[in-house]
């Protein structure tokens, strides 16, 4: 038991210290959005400057040299703030915190030339009494660490939550536009946040210092593992739970090493590695896990993300770019140069498979290294007993893709920055308790797996003995997946991902499965990296794993951010940034930079990002761009006439929906017939959005039935349920702004391709036209001209036109469409009448209608459900609603004396309706 | 836009001018001249080498300046050792020209070095420092260069082109035990980076514990970025441990040890001195006193009556005027870097022809020579071994075992040597080298 609480205590004191570094990553997040990777490097600076430069350097007392310390880290992060935040504010969140990786980069460098590679031990300063209670020693300066870290915790939160400033610092996070709205400024907001921030981690820094001593990359490690569990815990969002986070990673550690052997010997393993790294980091994903949502709430707004390219493969660029690739190699590149060409295609491969998770899906994983580690791992020891190498990488890269599939799991239940740090949880998990297990890697002393030199269909390619060959290896496979990667982007499935990367809800609509886009993109992008893995472990006879670090995965997500996260063709780019690559070899050679290289590469991150947010590839592409669109608007789209659907009659009974002790639909039943137009009207707040949610799946009912004809669907998710012909708009358009118009619609109209094409779509995608039914909507809406456009160039009217044409795309039986006039004119509001009459009578459509303008909704509807507070009150012909006295009480109000024109009459064929009077 | 551009480069700037500065600038440094440090007379002194002739071009590849490493003073030490003997007459006559290659603690930056040197004309390597043995161990296997000094690795014990002064970061890992085992303390807890190669160790050292009536109580693994020291002294102690055998990066050496002084814990350690100067032994705190180290090689600053040439490595050091390479900042791998020179200049200064300048001559020189001089600073040295066992390629097998004072900054060295192979083979008693 004593020895239990000694590291009990132990826990607490260093959970105390990874609680004030979350808390500074916190109030950063919720003040800007972005999670500062540079954290660390801020606080090791000031830890440097405070106990070197200062006390040891200048003999300055203690106090004043910590608060000089503090400043310094005050003043760098504003400083960052100001020149390089505040430029990006409109760029993609992950194009800001790449920009915090090239800080941590530059400030690291800056402190490695100035101060060197020794470690420095700094005297404690805090009182260091030590009591003994029930054979317990309790150290003071723990003691003091906890309080401080819990006085802090306290101060944030009552300042977040009682004062006007960080009220409003809160508000900026949600929504920025709206802060400044109430006359704050964002920037001054951004910079009081960024300013504190840095403060309280200069502060952390320098309180810990005794404890760990200085070293350039202690504290790194340290904010970018353990805080940053610690921040995920409280949701970078609470102070409290942040606090309570620290501790938890701080008392797992601690109690891991406790009983290591102790776990060892359960699980009846001879040794398990990393686990008091890992303990506090795995309780939190498992709880992260299961507080998290398959899919976003209606509030949740997706993270941009860069630019996307075409896809479009220049085959006479690609030739031109391999071609030249080998001239160099065995015309003119000696051993060196062939060496940094190999180790930046390599490279290069990684990028591609960051270009198909987060370029494409969307999913910000920094994880990948690690999974290239696995690739490495398995083709090694599979290669190590016995296995001919040409078996054992696509073996190794099978596997690999396994393993992505499950790295994938956390992505299914988080999103965005949560996401983000839960696999680079993950990662970290993988190089701690695998690469560092001797048992999984090889039985020699060494510490790796011996695999010897490398030969491919009797070819010696060893890159030791063959720089040449081994870096041509790298070109086949590099060229070979760059197409495949482009190959996926301009296919259905690389659609399915981009709809999902943009709005996973819009994705859901249309009968996208959310789940299994996730995986796929993980599997894939884990293959890719084996791929990449391989080509980088299988340069040496024996692979050690000690490189596949979590600090590398961070660096390429930067590298792909440099190149074009978007762009297959951001890979060339994004490659020779590699350490040893042909861009370090270059500057090299042409300035003799030395030790300079790693300054002058992290200070390139970052003036990179300045100049082009999008990539390097974006700004290569865009010229071409505007003739290759000329190109594509000269192909003419051949439109079809509208066919009928399947009918199906859409049936809800008894439909009760709460949240929490709130009911927000009370005992709702309503029918929906073929070819029948049901308005559905109520005052805001009535529990409409949420009637069509619980119809379409996207939020469980508490009680009652939905039947699609005779198949009961309510038990259904959202996709099975859009798969079967229940379709939807959103008020809130979320359209697919990354994809133009055409595939927007092609995104409506493909989520019943076969299961194949998720294979086959790599290496052939098939461009079909779009279906009639699709084409039928572009006639309907008019959006001949407007195919190759992105929706983002479009009027709003159009926009919305998108949107529901994108949900007709399939031809579903049922549709619902939310507050489709919102925002248009009333010549725009009779255009859409018109055309959601044709859909009911020309196509069978069951049409369920939510509308706030009341002259389309008479004019438009066959029947009139009103609802009030979630329960029905009235329903009717258009008429019986007009006429009912609760409808009027609650919704419509007092009737205006009738002007003395004519009712206007909607002519739209079969089953025409008065218009009502303007009110 | 533009205008944040370019403030942002002049803050890049800036941070780079931050950089240009160390914190201990030499030309900054207002103290008084240090001594001149007396010399031995044990260096032969032939005048300044003759440039006429074929000089010979040796290589040195190590990290010179990383985040995780820097070895930045062991290149300074071979420069200054080289322009020191090369003004004593060099080898025979001959100059020593430096080529060193910064491996950036990188496996592919140490097989480019490897490669720099297997396709350039350097003659042989001194003092390497390496990770990815294998391949670098292999390419200059076939390159025939000879590498003197450095610090053997796994892959690279046993191969006939390796003339290593101790037995590396390898047989550091197995000399920390005897020390603590010969004061009586038979429950060792072994405290060590947490990488795959250590969780061998335990079983490796049975005939060694055995021998000396031990055991590992338990095998403690030390992440990087580890915040708080003390969790590894108490799962030592809790292990039933009295001893401790530190096997760990030395920014993680000096936190155990201070967690130990901060805990009051009588636990005793033994470690390697390593690169540890006396500035690094100094932050140690006071449960330095409680350490026993085990070192390749005397401490750089200790007893001159014992090893009287440790003046000329100051006085060569002291002249070159880099900072680490002042007495407070000298370690074991500067000297290794002086004594890698010193080898040089003894085997092939006494070779067959040592005008025959080729890697050919310098390989055969070191593969035949016998009983070199190296001045006391380790015995009479055999450079090429071949015996069996783990260990067998290690020609230079003795180690000293080293207390250190923090209150007088003195080091005493135990009489009695420590030898790997014979310890490493269970074998307890052995004559010492004469």
């Amino acid at each position: 038991m004593q020895s239990f609480l000694q590291f009990l205590i132990v826990g607490l004191g260093s959970g105390a210290v990874y609680a004030m570094f979350a808390q500074g990553a916190v109030l950063i997040y919720r003040g800007s959005g972005l999670v500062n990777f540079g954290q660390g490097a801020i606080g090791t600076l000031a830890a440097y400057v405070t106990f070197v430069d200062l006390q040891q350097d200048r003999g300055v007392p203690t106090v004043p040299a910590l608060l000089a310390g503090i400043a310094v880290a005050v003043a760098v992060s504003l400083l960052f703030q100001w020149l390089v935040l505040r430029p990006l504010r409109s760029a993609a969140p992950i194009v800001r915190v790449i920009a915090t990786v090239g800080l941590l980069g530059l400030v690291q460098a800056v402190v490695v030339q100035r101060y060197g590679a020794t470690t420095v031990s700094v005297d404690e300063y805090l009182p260091h009494d030590v009591w003994i209670v029930g054979g317990v020693a309790i150290q003071e300066q723990r003691v003091w660490l906890v309080a401080i870290s819990a006085l802090l915790t306290g101060a944030l939160w009552a300042w977040t939550r009682y004062t006007r400033t960080g009220l409003a610092i809160s508000a900026s996070a949600q929504n920025e536009r709206a802060v400044q709205t109430l006359g704050w400024s964002p920037n001054r907001l951004a910079a009081v946040t960024w300013g504190l921030g840095g403060g309280i981690g200069g502060l952390a820094a320098v309180l810990v210092a005794p404890l760990t001593g200085l070293s350039p990359v202690g504290l790194t490690i340290v904010v970018t593992i353990a805080a940053l569990a610690a921040a995920l815990l409280g949701g970078f969002s609470s102070f409290p739970l942040t606090f309570v986070g620290g501790l938890v990673v701080g008392l797992g550690e601690a109690l891991a090493t406790r009983y290591n052997s102790d776990i060892e010997r359960w699980l009846h393993q001879s040794q398990i590695t990393g686990l008091n790294r890992a303990a506090g980091f795995l309780v939190i994903l498992v709880v992260l896990v299961l507080r998290g949502r398959s899919l976003p709430l209606r509030s949740h707004v997706a993270d941009r993300l860069p630019r996307l390219g075409s896809g479009v493969v220049n085959a006479r660029g690609v030739l031109i770019g391999a071609a030249v690739t080998l001239a160099l190699l065995f015309g003119v590149f000696g051993d060196s140069w062939a060496q940094a060409t190999y180790v930046s295609l390599a490279t290069g491969v990684m990028v591609l498979s960051i270009v198909v998770l987060t370029g494409y899906a969307g999913q910000l994983s920094l994880a990948q290294w690690a999974l290239a580690g696995i690739g490495a791992l398995a083709a090694g020891q599979l290669v190590r007993h016995g296995l001919p190498v040409e078996l054992a990488i696509p073996l190794g890269v099978l596997i690999t893709v396994a393993v992505g599939a499950v790295f994938a799991l956390p992505a299914l239940r988080t999103r965005g920055v949560n996401l983000a740090v839960v696999t680079l949880g993950l990662g970290f998990t993988v190089s701690e308790v695998v690469f560092a297990n001797g048992d999984y890697l090889g039985d020699g002393l060494d510490g790796g797996t011996r695999i010897g030199p490398v030969t491919l269909f009797g070819l010696e390619v060893d890159a030791v003995n063959h720089p040449h060959r081994w870096a041509v290896v790298c070109l086949v496979a590099f060229v070979v997946i760059a197409l495949v990667v482009a190959n996926l982007r301009r296919s259905r499935t690389g659609r399915r991902l981009i709809a999902v990367r943009t709005n996973e809800r819009a994705a859901t609509s249309l009968g996208i499965s959310v789940v299994g886009v996730k995986l796929y993109a993980f599997a894939v992008a884990a293959g890719i990296a084996a791929v990449g893995g391989i080509l980088t472990a299988f340069q040496f006879s024996v692979i050690k794993y000690d490189r596949f670090d979590v600090f590398t995965s961070v660096s390429q997500v930067g590298f792909a951010v440099i190149g074009g996260l978007g762009y297959a063709l951001g890979a060339v780019f994004a490659a020779p940034n590699a350490v040893g690559g042909l861009g370090s070899e270059a500057l090299d050679a042409l300035f003799g930079l030395g030790g300079w290289i790693t300054i002058i590469g992290a200070a390139l991150v970052i003036l990179m990002l300045l100049a082009n947010q999008h990539g390097i590839a974006d700004v290569v592409v865009r010229h071409h761009r505007g003739r290759a669109a000329a190109r594509r608007a000269e192909t003419p789209v051949e439109l079809a006439e509208a066919e009928r659907v399947a009918p199906a009659t859409l049936r809800v009974a008894g439909l009760t929906v709460r949240f929490g002790a709130v009911v927000a639909v009370a005992d709702v039943g309503f029918e929906v017939h073929p070819g029948e137009i049901v308005g559905l009207i109520g005052p805001n707040g009535a529990g409409k959005t949420t009637i069509i949610d619980a119809v379409t799946g996207f939020v469980k009912p508490s009680a009652g039935t939905i039947h699609l004809d005779d198949a009961a669907v309510h038990r259904l998710g959202a996709t099975r349920r859009a798969r079967l012909g229940i379709r939807r708009s959103f008020q809130s358009l979320e359209l697919f702004d990354d994809l133009p118009v055409e595939d927007n619609l092609r995104a409506g109209s493909e989520a019943g391709a076969s299961r194949i094409s998720w294979l086959t779509d790599l290496i052939w995608p098939v461009s079909r036209p779009l279906s009639p039914t699709a084409l039928a909507a572009v006639r309907g809406f008019e959006l001949e001209e407007h195919l190759r456009k992105l929706p983002g160039e479009l009027p709003y009217g159009r926009r919305r036109h998108v949107g529901i044409a994108r949900a007709l795309a399939s031809g579903p039986s049922i549709l619902l469409l939310d507050e489709p006039a919102a925002g248009l004119d009333e010549a725009e509001s009779r255009e859409l009448a018109s055309l959601i009459r044709e859909l009911a009578t020309e196509r069978g459509m069951g049409i369920l209608l939510v509308e706030h303008d009341m002259p389309m909704v008479m004019s438009t509807c066959d029947r009139i459900v009103c609802i009030e507070f979630g329960k029905v009150i009235a329903t009717g012909t258009p008429d019986q609603v007009r006429g009912d006295p609760a409808v009027v009480a609650a919704y419509l109000g007092t009737a205006e004396p009738e002007s003395e024109s004519e009712p206007e009459v909607v002519d739209a064929g079969e089953g025409r309706a008065p218009a009502m009077s303007e009110s | 836009m533009k205008r944040r551009v370019l403030a942002a480069v002049a803050c890049v700037l800036t941070l780079l001018a931050a950089a240009c500065s160390t914190s201990k600038d030499d030309a900054d440094d207002g103290g008084t001249p240090a001594q001149a440090v007396q010399r031995s007379g044990l260096l032969a002194d032939n005048g300044a080498c003759d440039s006429s002739k074929p000089v010979y071009k040796i290589g040195m590849m190590t990290p010179f300046q990383t985040a995780a490493i820097a070895h930045r003073s062991q290149v300074d030490a071979a420069e200054a050792a080289i322009t020191a003997f090369n003004s004593r007459g060099g080898i025979a006559g001959h100059c020593i020209d430096l080529e060193p290659c910064d491996t950036h603690f990188d496996p592919n930056g140490e097989l480019d070095c490897a490669r720099q040197f297997a396709d350039g004309d350097v003659v042989a390597t001194i003092n390497d420092t390496t990770q990815n043995s294998a391949d670098v161990t292999s390419t200059l296997q076939t390159a025939g260069l000879a590498r003197v000094g450095g610090f053997p690795n796994v892959a690279d014990i046993g191969v006939k082109n390796l003339f290593p002064i101790g037995g590396g970061s390898t047989g550091n890992v197995f000399m920390v035990i005897p020390p603590l085992a010969q004061t009586g303390v038979s429950k060792i807890a072994l405290i060590a980076i947490d990488t795959p190669a250590f969780q061998r160790v335990p079983d490796l050292m049975k005939p060694m514990l055995e021998a000396h009536g031990a055991e590992i109580t338990k095998l403690i693994p030390v992440a990087a970025g580890t915040t708080d020291y003390q969790q590894f002294v108490l799962a030592a102690t809790d292990s039933g441990a009295k001893g401790a055998a530190l096997i760990t990066q030395p920014a993680d050496t000096a936190q155990v040890l201070r967690a130990a002084q901060q805990l009051s814990s009588p636990l005793k350690f033994s470690l390697s001195l390593g690169t540890s100067s006396l500035t690094d032994l100094k932050q140690f705190g006071t449960a330095v006193k409680n350490v026993t180290f085990v070192s390749e090689v005397p401490p750089v600053t200790g007893s001159r009556e014992r090893w009287p040439v440790l003046g000329d490595v100051l006085a060569d050091f002291q002249a070159s005027g880099e900072s680490d390479l002042r007495p407070e900042n000298v370690d074991a791998g500067d000297l290794k870097s002086w004594m890698s020179v010193l080898a040089l200049v003894q085997v092939l200064g006494k070779a067959g022809d040592p005008d025959d300048v080729s890697r050919k001559a310098v390989l055969d020189a070191f593969s035949t020579a016998k009983n070199v001089d190296m001045h006391g600073l380790i015995p009479s040295w055999t450079p090429l071994a071949t015996g069996p066992g783990l260990f067998g390629g290690v020609s230079d097998p003795w180690y000293y075992q080293v207390t250190f004072d923090p209150d007088s900054g003195q080091f005493t060295v135990s009489d009695k040597l420590l030898n790997l192979v014979s310890e490493f083979a269970g074998e307890a008693d052995y004559a010492q080298p004469s």
